[in-house]
């Protein structure tokens, strides 16, 4: 089974590491724009008829303190992650952040917010940034069946991270596989939870809804491997094909 | 040799002079956002104004702030080129409308937070980015950065995008509107019908 599996990773990895060396994959590239509409339409009726309002139910009983511990606790969950990826992009302040937060964190259960209490900030990390900061492209965007919109690189990186993650080896398979499920449908909920007047807003103010959520996801990706645009020079933003000089003589 | 160092003075002048314009120019950015975001903040805490009116004035500030000539030509792409006048006035009139009902329903539920102005960078093509943070007091966690792109115009400044948390608003809609003209085969007149649906939904929603 682990052998199947890391065959495909090294399948994903080499078509990744090929886009690398490919400039016609570009910003928005999405060869597979017919597929993507299909499962973006399938995942936004599980959705509408599911995922929204259990979350809705979710945010109306549980209270706001459990909603928080919730949340830190699967922020939790993530750090080992994120500290192997701080390590792996050679980003040591960060990673020493990331382990003062996974100590601090196991110690009080999630109870307390570390950022507000003793300004450490989490920040997610994952191998798909890992591959971004080392120059891989996006390659293809893709939309995965209920794991929702993606692109090749992040995808090679998400399952690498299954991998990296030290708490993905406790347990039994069986209660492995049980953990990892209720953790995927746990963080489905509470994202949805959380944003659900956002993305609520932006099914209702999109006339391509499918469009849109492409763009914001490539761009908060990019956002992502950049560490935040505040800390960059504007010119990466202008290197997107937008504001190029010749389409703005266009609007003289 | 005298003449060598007088060039060398000559230039350092410039270059030192042409610096210090450019960082009066940022400072100026700096100032115009946050002037516009406290004039925006004092609007939204007048609880004294309907909210017809205060729609009316928000509107009249954004249109003061922001060039949505330039955004709304931006944003639609190279088919504005080949749109009739017509077709040009109905996209410009349906995308203010647009920007009025998006912008505005949100402006009225942000009523705490705080636009911070943090410094500010100067991008090719005379773009000037003024760098900020959106602050909540009733959520310490959820500060979100916000950079405004600028263009000088006359002696003040427009703003022709906002890139919040790395998501350029621009650059979102131009892709969203590309993608509908793509799908239509080219066609102007299914982008203002599928303004013109969206304008409605607004309308309706509560």
């Amino acid at each position: 089974m682990y052998k199947k599996i890391i065959c495909v990773f090294l399948l994903l990895i080499s078509i990744s590491l090929t886009s690398c060396n490919t400039t016609s994959l570009q910003f928005n590239s999405d060869p597979l724009e017919l597929i993507n509409r299909k499962v973006f339409s399938a995942n936004d009726a599980v959705d509408q008829a599911l995922l929204r309002p259990v979350s809705l139910v979710y945010r109306r009983i549980t209270p706001k303190l459990l909603q928080n511990d919730i949340d830190n606790f699967l922020q939790w969950l993530d750090t080992p992650n994120a500290l192997v990826n701080n390590l792996l992009q050679g980003n040591f302040n960060q990673a020493e952040t990331t382990l003062k937060y996974f100590l601090m964190q196991s110690f009080y259960l999630g109870h307390v917010d570390l950022k507000a209490t003793y300004g450490l900030a989490f920040q997610s990390e994952d191998f798909g940034q890992t591959l971004g900061s080392f120059g891989f492209q996006s390659g293809p965007y893709l939309v995965l069946p209920l794991l929702g919109p993606t692109n090749l690189r992040d995808s090679v990186g998400r399952a690498v991270d299954v991998f990296l993650n030290p708490l993905n080896y406790l347990g039994t398979e069986s209660s492995r596989t049980v953990f990892s499920g209720t953790r995927g449908a746990l963080e489905a909920l509470t994202f949805r939870a959380k944003y659900s007047k956002q993305i609520d807003e932006l099914r209702g103010n999109s006339i391509d809804y499918y469009t849109r959520v492409k763009t914001i996801y490539n761009q908060r990706r990019n956002a992502s491997i950049n560490n935040g645009m505040i800390e960059n020079s504007p010119e990466k933003t202008e290197t997107i094909d937008a504001f190029d000089d010749q389409f703005l003589k266009l609007l003289d | 040799m005298k003449k060598f160092i007088g060039a060398v003075l000559a230039l350092l002048i410039v270059t030192s002079t042409a610096n210090a314009e450019k960082r009066e120019l940022g400072g100026l950015a700096e100032a115009f956002i946050g002037s516009l975001s406290n004039q925006v903040a004092q609007l939204n805490q007048n609880r004294s104004l309907d909210s017809t009116t205060r729609r009316t004035k928000f509107m009249r500030l954004v249109e003061r702030g922001f060039d949505l000539n330039w955004i709304a030509k931006f944003v639609v792409g190279r088919p504005w080129k080949t749109a009739s006048p017509n077709q040009q006035k109905e996209y410009l009139d349906l995308f203010k409308n647009l920007v009025e009902l998006t912008y505005s329903k949100r402006f009225i539920e942000y009523s705490q937070q705080r636009i911070i102005v943090l410094g500010h960078k100067l991008g090719k093509r005379k773009f000037i980015f003024v760098e900020s943070q959106l602050v909540d007091p009733k959520n310490p966690k959820g500060n979100v950065n916000i950079v405004w792109r600028l263009i000088p115009k006359g002696s003040s400044f427009k703003i022709v995008d906002v890139v919040i948390a790395g998501i350029s608003m621009a650059i979102t809609q131009r892709n969203e509107y590309s993608a509908v003209i793509k799908r239509n085969n080219g066609s102007f007149d299914l982008l203002l019908a599928a303004m013109k649906v969206q304008l409605k939904k607004l309308r309706s929603a509560p």
